[in-house]
């Protein structure tokens, strides 16, 4: 016999994937969100006697789909024909969910309904009395509790045995005025030998789209008798979309709902515990700057060196930090730094970095006693070491920036920033629906472009795929902070890399809302879509899931260091120490071998060559000649984006300039090549944010190709140099001399007028042709 | 009293008489259980006056007041 | 040149070698060319599915 496979279908966030977890013993990302899951992912079952395939599948909440995941889950059902329908319920919501089991029962598919949550519903003082419902939908029903892992072995053994037996297809509609033409249909599809007559007849008459579309003759058939019999029937007429929908509900009240037993009355409109939350968090007034304050707490968290700014407040504790900095103790450094105490995603950092420092000091002496010539130490501690471990300090600072905005998605708070923000975004032209990818886009571009699909509007969701980069990832955020660091080395009175950092992403965003304003206004016009979500429950986040987040996330970014990175460190090693005609350039010096003359290297060469092109960026020719190291740094980072540190990591050893004695890796080097190229602030700052809106990584290339295809794919290669190009002469020119602000704003002012014109002329003509 | 379900004041519930619109959005709606019949009433708005919470068939659905704009509510 | 410089030069050499070539296996898998399996993604048949898709047809 062949192997049994199972479809999870079920509602939104109702807890399929958390239960595919459970049955597989994977680790597929679940969030307190509606449309976490984006596309189909199988599993296997072991626990039993015979494996079993699980696949789990988007949620949806009904079979007409309306969005591309939605699509993804339909066709899987209708075309692959699983062994077994496992339908998730979420008890606490039983209605709704009810809803697409009515349309399920219409496909004659074996199928068990897990009734999950019943842990929440028992904790609310309500119970579900199962046998009724069983008895009353004629199908085997479960209780279950994915979260706590209960139920689900009973659940897979009656869903084993029901994938065994046959299921004949069932409809709730049966008595309703419309049913003759329902009845109809499904005689034409079964004398056509059409796979699930019943769910195509009644779809059909629904007037769904897709079936309308590939039954022509029937619908019309359809159609006609609507007409004939309908007109006086029912208080619908010839909607029968509203009839079937009004038609589901009305039965689910009648025969599944009385299963449902209220431990007390509840009162319309009684407030829960999540709408005390909300009162506040979502409040009119409160709400935009609590999202704000939370958001700059996270950075705080993560980056701040002043940490709760106590060495403001308390000046002696200040005065007893300067103290501690000035030992220049690397140990005690990771606690204090000159300004205060550490957040403890600083702390992390600094901790991280001694060990990596510590680990490059032993590797140097272990090479030197084992023989190892100047050249070789230089390779495997500068060149290797020094850019792999320029990278790897900075993990666990990603890992509590990831770790934070993991809190906020689990407890369910970002869904109510979809929310909030929705009126905002729609003034630039998507939902608030749109949101929850962006905010994805701050752990990695991949998923966050994968997620765009549960956004129905083609146009919106082609431009949440080009703002995606914008949101600045985690392997962008040693951009962030080393070259923050380095300003803030460089500066005399400003110590706040959180601040900093903060603001680069907030500046990341702004750019991102300033495109989506106008591709939605030129090249991506079209009405805002709609936007109709279901708000989840807060609850406490899990400590498991949040580990496994984390943990996916550590194993990424550790392969990745040793990986490619460690490739491309030595790549840009052997390029930058030899020149064209493969002469070695490094020499003995005073007894160390240094390169002298990297200039002359074949990445030298290269690099002066682009160099001339980051000039109106402020990291070009202007800057002598070291400066063509930003120009080499950004091309490299389109391999990944951790480079741009790590090729600073490799070649600061080889500029003649002493290393800036931050004892900071990564931001050490940084502003020892500032030191050597006199780059100026404004400048520096045009360089992270090229780094943030160029061309991400080629994965994320990769991921834009597939979610975009052809032709408007290599647009958006095009639209993501412009930007960056754009956004980072802004930034020098106006920052360097101030005046070009005018200019700059008499172009925008001219292409806003432009565009305005334009798409008046556009609108009267489509007017005129309609 | 029959008011537009977007023009509900917070605090105010009642029974929907009809649902407008058309195509993709009508569908979504109906399947979220916004059908003639159905209890609504009227929880709170996002801090801009858009979009708006309502609970309707025991749970609670966020959706733009354009959207709610299509269903017609008598008032209790 | 002594024992020690050989072998760096030799593990360097490997490396190199091994990343471009596990980037080149994984992309004739259709698997992406970089980071882990991305086995808990949420959108991971997206990556994956290409191979698949060309056998089904």
């Amino acid at each position: 016999m062949d192997q049994l496979t199972f479809a999870l279908a079920g509602n939104p966030n109702s807890g399929k994937t958390t239960l595919f977890n459970v049955l597989t013993g994977s680790t597929a990302h679940v969030g307190n969100w509606p449309g976490v899951t984006v596309d189909k992912k199988e599993g296997v079952y072991k626990k039993g006697d015979e494996p079993v395939a699980i696949m789990d599948l988007p949620g949806i909440y009904s079979l007409s789909p309306y969005t591309p995941e939605e699509v993804i889950a339909r066709n899987y059902i209708l075309k692959e024909r699983p062994s077994c329908i496992i339908n998730i319920v979420d008890a606490t919501n039983l209605e709704r969910n009810l809803y697409l089991t009515t349309q399920l029962l219409e496909v004659d598919i074996p199928m068990v309904v897990a009734l999950n949550m019943t842990d929440v519903l028992k904790k609310q003082g309500d119970s579900i009395d199962v046998a009724a419902l069983e008895e009353a939908l004629g199908l085997p029903v479960v209780e279950i509790s994915a979260l706590r892992e209960e139920g689900t072995e009973e659940l897979m053994r009656r869903a084993i045995e029901a994938a065994k037996t046959t299921r004949d297809a069932f409809s709730v509609l049966k008595g309703i005025p419309s049913y003759g033409a329902i009845e109809n249909a499904e005689i034409a599809f079964k004398l056509k030998d059409i796979q699930y007559p019943l769910f195509h007849a009644v779809k059909l008459v629904e007037k769904d789209e897709l079936e309308v579309k590939s039954h022509p003759a029937e619908a019309s058939a359809a159609v006609e008798y609507l007409k004939k019999n309908m007109k006086d029937a029912s208080p619908f007429g010839e909607d029968t979309e509203a009839e079937i929908a009004d038609a589901r509900y009305k039965y689910i009240v009648e025969n599944y709902a009385v299963a449902l037993k209220r431990g007390r009355e509840r009162k319309l409109g009684e407030l829960t515990r999540s709408d005390k939350v909300d009162r506040v968090l979502t409040n009119k007034w409160a709400g935009i700057p609590i999202f704000l304050a939370i958001l700059f707490a996270v950075f705080h968290l993560t980056f701040s060196e002043n940490f709760l700014y106590l060495g403001s407040m308390i000046p002696p504790f200040a005065e007893f930090c300067e103290g501690i900095a000035a030992m220049e103790n690397p140990w005690l450094s990771i606690f204090f730094s000159g300004d205060g105490l550490n957040s403890p995603g600083a702390m992390l950092f600094y901790l991280m970095e001694a060990c990596t420092g510590q680990i490059g000091d032993w590797l140097g002496l272990g090479l030197t006693s084992m023989g190892a010539a100047g050249w070789a130490v230089g390779l495997v501690c500068d060149g290797v070491w020094g850019g792999v471990a320029s990278v790897l300090s900075f993990v666990p600072q990603i890992m509590t920036l990831f770790l934070l905005f993991s809190i906020l998605e689990d407890s369910g708070y970002m869904a109510r920033v979809a929310f909030i923000l929705d009126r905002l975004l729609r003034r630039f032209g998507v939902s608030g629906r749109a949101f929850m990818p962006m905010i994805m886009g701050f752990g990695c571009s991949i998923p966050a472009m994968i997620n765009t699909r549960t956004l129905a509007d083609e146009k919106e969701r082609a431009a949440t795929v080009r703002v995606i980069p914008f949101f600045s990832c985690g392997a962008k955020a040693p951009i962030l902070t080393a070259v923050a660091g380095a300003i803030i080395a460089d500066s005399a009175n400003f110590h706040s890399t959180d601040l900093i950092v903060y603001g680069m992403y907030l500046l990341g965003v702004l750019v991102a809302i300033l495109s989506l304003l106008l591709m939605r206004s030129t090249t991506m016009r079209g009405k805002t879509p709609p936007f109709v979500m279901e708000l989840p429950t807060y609850h406490m986040p899990r400590f498991k899931n949040l580990m496994l987040h984390l943990w996916d996330k550590l194993k990424h970014y550790i392969q990745k260091a040793f990986t490619i990175i460690l490739v491309s460190c030595i790549v840009i090693w052997v390029l930058s120490n030899f020149s064209w005609n493969w002469t070695f350039l490094m020499e003995e010096v005073e007894g160390e071998m240094i390169n002298q003359q990297m200039d002359k290297s074949i990445l030298g060469s290269i690099g002066m060559l682009i160099q001339p092109i980051f000039t109106p960026l402020g990291f070009g020719s202007q800057l002598g000649p070291w400066g063509w190291v930003f120009a080499v740094a950004a091309i490299t980072g389109l391999i990944a984006k951790e480079n741009v540190v790590a090729t600073f990591g490799a070649l600061a050893a080889c500029v003649p300039v002493a290393i800036i004695s931050s004892d900071v890796e990564g931001v050490g080097e940084v502003a020892t090549m500032v030191a050597a190229t006199g780059i100026n602030v404004p400048a520096l700052i045009s360089f992270i944010m090229f780094n943030m809106t160029t061309i991400p990584c080629f994965a994320a290339v990769a991921s834009a190709k597939g979610e975009l295809g052809g032709k408007r794919f290599a647009w958006t290669l095009v639209f993501w140099m412009v930007t960056s190009y754009v956004v980072g002469s802004v930034i020098y020119t106006v920052g360097t001399w101030g005046w070009p602000a005018l200019i700059w704003a008499a172009a925008a002012a001219a292409a806003i007028i432009g565009i305005v014109i334009y798409n008046k002329k556009a609108d009267k003509k489509a007017k005129l042709l309609k | 009293m029959k008011k537009l379900l977007s023009q509900l004041s917070i605090g105010e519930g009642g029974k929907i008489v009809k649902v407008g619109g058309e195509g993709a959005i009508r569908r979504r709606l109906l399947d979220m259980g916004i059908t003639p019949g159905a209890e609504v009433y009227f929880r709170k708005k996002a801090p801009l006056g858009d979009p708006i919470e309502i609970s309707v068939r025991g749970y609670e659905l966020t959706l733009r007041k354009a959207e709610a704009n299509f269903a017609e509510v008598e008032l209790y | 040149m002594t024992w020690i410089d050989i072998l760096i030069i030799v593990l360097a050499t490997l490396a190199v070698a091994g990343v471009v070539a596990m980037v080149i296996v994984r992309k004739k898998q259709g698997k992406p060319s970089c980071c882990s399996d991305c086995s808990s993604c949420a959108g991971c048949s997206a990556c994956h599915t290409k191979k698949q898709e060309k056998t089904d047809e």
